[in-house]
């Protein structure tokens, strides 16, 4: 029972960290029109990124997502006019060439990372990162808690930004109606490289805090890319909170499926829940 | 050059459907492994060489296209080529934990019993064939009620429904006649490793490179994939070969990346510049394919 109990807790922890990997997906696909499936391996770049400030320089991942966000977020400025804009201006289904784009993308990257680290896995070792805390009587792996934490204040964050500033307005505002948006004066095509370099900047945090969780390897985005891509498409593309309920759901599913089934049947359930619920409603369970 | 001939095979099968139709199947690689697992459980229960079985290969990867495929090929863009990935993925976990298909070791297949001369240049001309063959059945489609019915399809899906025309059936006929080559190729390719496991005959890499030379080559018209399997086979056992597998992927994912802004292909350039001249040196104007 007290097992039961505590990976229902670290499940939701997972849950939490996750969520931070998925809304970015979920701000590009619904907002955007961009179906990125290098979201994580630019998480995963980020993880590695962190790995290779903390065993060179000893810092901290917590301070390193300070510092990759925002250049991420740079990146995505740069890329939007230079490779995306192109491909979703004009184009019948945006979504499936920005889809083809971003696979290439991601092939391009996890061979880069596995030319420069080596394919072996690599762990990111913190004092707090094996240390057991205990919370509310549950006692969890120590960078579970600060993984689900960041994930936790970048989901919140952006749903305060969305609903609260006058830019996410206007970024609500182009995603559902581009063209009124545009008869009021708002620059559709400033507010879809916006929403593109935030999911950007938001994968750097979501892939350092799933790079604290996990052993992680070039390939490890593809697992990563999966979940995130279930997550999204349970909450529906563009739903902050959703994103936010469904990685919950999903982190449960993870963590009980992790203490009571074995590692194979794992996967077998995370795809054959995404490829029933794709094909069943694709465009969310609750939209 | 077999494995040249092994990728015109099919990235042109894979035309059928993800380039006349433009539904890209980022899974066909689930279709290759039945068709090699087919051929191989015949020969190790029933004793049948798989270089007579191999269409039976093709065959029960076409009935799996026909069962699974009704569901798949209704969902449109990348849903469509997420849900095809994830049947790749599902069948190949599936195999990996059947211990009837020799689980994640897979299975030893006995090699045919003659010199490795004459081996080699067996499965080549088994490969030409199938080139061949994929090329032929292509070319034919493309010039067929069919390939209007899967072209009309790309342009408008909802316009060739309102015409009258069953796009559901026409796609999930697109969709078992691509898988039916693939298993065919996947038959004789288990042969010729002569081990058929998940992690050789489910490989993503041949699922994604299949595509990317259809897509590179132009896979709009049939001799666009044959162009595309002969350069990109080339530059990529080239870059492995002097500079490491790596370096070549990358240039694969670069490729996939340039695709995005040509979708016409090598092809869709070439027919640009021929046209260009034409019209220069006062000739015919092109038809708007």
């Amino acid at each position: 029972m007290g097992m039961l109990v505590t990976s229902l807790a670290s499940g939701l922890l997972l849950g939490c960290a996750y969520a931070g990997a998925a809304v970015g997906l979920s701000l590009a696909m619904g907002m955007a029109r961009v179906f990125n499936l290098a979201h994580t391996a630019l998480g995963l770049t980020c993880g590695y990124l962190a790995y290779f400030l903390l065993t060179t320089a000893g810092i901290d991942p917590m301070v390193a997502v300070g510092l990759l966000a925002p250049l991420m977020f740079l990146a995505g400025l740069a890329l939007w006019p230079t490779l995306f804009r192109p491909t979703v201006r004009g184009v019948a289904d945006p979504a499936l060439s920005t889809s083809i784009l971003t696979l290439g993308l991601a092939i391009v990257l996890e061979n880069a990372l596995s030319k420069v680290w080596t394919p072996n896995p690599r762990i990111m070792s913190t004092p707090y990162s094996n240390q057991a805390i205990t919370l509310f009587g549950f006692t969890v792996q120590g960078s579970l808690v600060v993984a689900a934490v960041l994930g936790l204040l970048l989901v919140l964050g952006l749903h305060w930004f969305l609903n609260r500033t006058f830019i996410g307005l206007a970024i609500q505002a182009v995603a559902q109606e581009p063209d009124g948006a545009r008869l009021v004066g708002i620059r559709a095509e400033l507010v879809s490289m916006l929403v593109f370099a935030l999911s950007v900047g938001t994968a750097a945090i979501g892939g350092v805090g799933l790079a604290m969780i996990y052993s992680f390897g070039p390939a490890s985005y593809f697992d990563w890319l999966l979940t995130v891509l279930l997550i999204v498409v349970v909450g529906g593309a563009g739903a902050i909170l959703g994103t936010l309920i469904s990685a919950l759901g999903v982190g449960l599913v993870l963590g009980l499926g992790g203490a009571l089934l074995p590692q194979a049947w794992n996967s077998l359930i995370l795809f054959g829940l995404l490829l029933t619920i794709l094909l069943l409603r694709p465009y969310g369970l609750f939209k | 050059m077999t494995v040249i001939f092994m990728y015109i095979a099919l990235s042109e099968s894979w035309t059928i459907l993800g380039g006349y139709a433009g539904y890209v199947s980022f899974g066909h690689v689930a279709f290759f492994g039945i068709g090699a697992y087919t051929t191989a459980l015949l020969l190790l229960h029933v004793g049948v060489n798989p270089l007579f079985s191999f269409p039976l290969g093709g065959v029960a990867a076409a009935l799996f296209a026909a069962v699974v495929g009704y569901p798949i090929v209704r969902l449109q863009g990348p849903y469509f080529s997420i849900v095809t990935l994830l049947v790749a993925l599902l069948t190949s976990l599936v195999v990996k934990n059947t211990p009837a298909l020799g689980g994640t070791t897979g299975l030893w297949l006995p090699l045919p019993d003659m010199p490795i001369e004459l081996n080699r240049t067996t499965f080549y001309w088994f490969m030409l064939f199938m080139a061949l063959v994929a090329t032929g059945v292509t070319a034919w489609v493309e010039n067929s009620k069919l390939g209007l019915g899967l072209m009309a399809i790309r342009q408008n899906e909802a316009v060739a429904e309102a015409a009258g025309a069953n796009t559901t059936y026409i796609k999930l006929a697109a969709l078992v006649l691509s898988a039916g080559l693939t298993g065919m190729v996947g038959g004789i390719y288990g042969y010729l490793r002569s081990y058929v496991t998940p992690e050789i005959v489910f490989d993503l890499n041949i699922g994604v490179t299949l595509f990317l030379m259809a897509l590179f080559g132009g896979c709009r018209r049939w001799q666009g994939p044959v162009l595309g399997a002969v350069i990109l086979s080339v530059l990529g056992e080239f870059l492995t070969l002097n500079i490491g597998e790596e370096i070549a992927r990358i240039a694969y994912g670069l490729c996939l990346v340039l695709v995005v802004f040509f979708p016409d292909g090598l092809v869709g350039i070439i027919d640009k510049i021929t046209v260009n001249r034409k019209v220069a040196f006062g000739g015919k104007h092109a038809v708007e394919r």
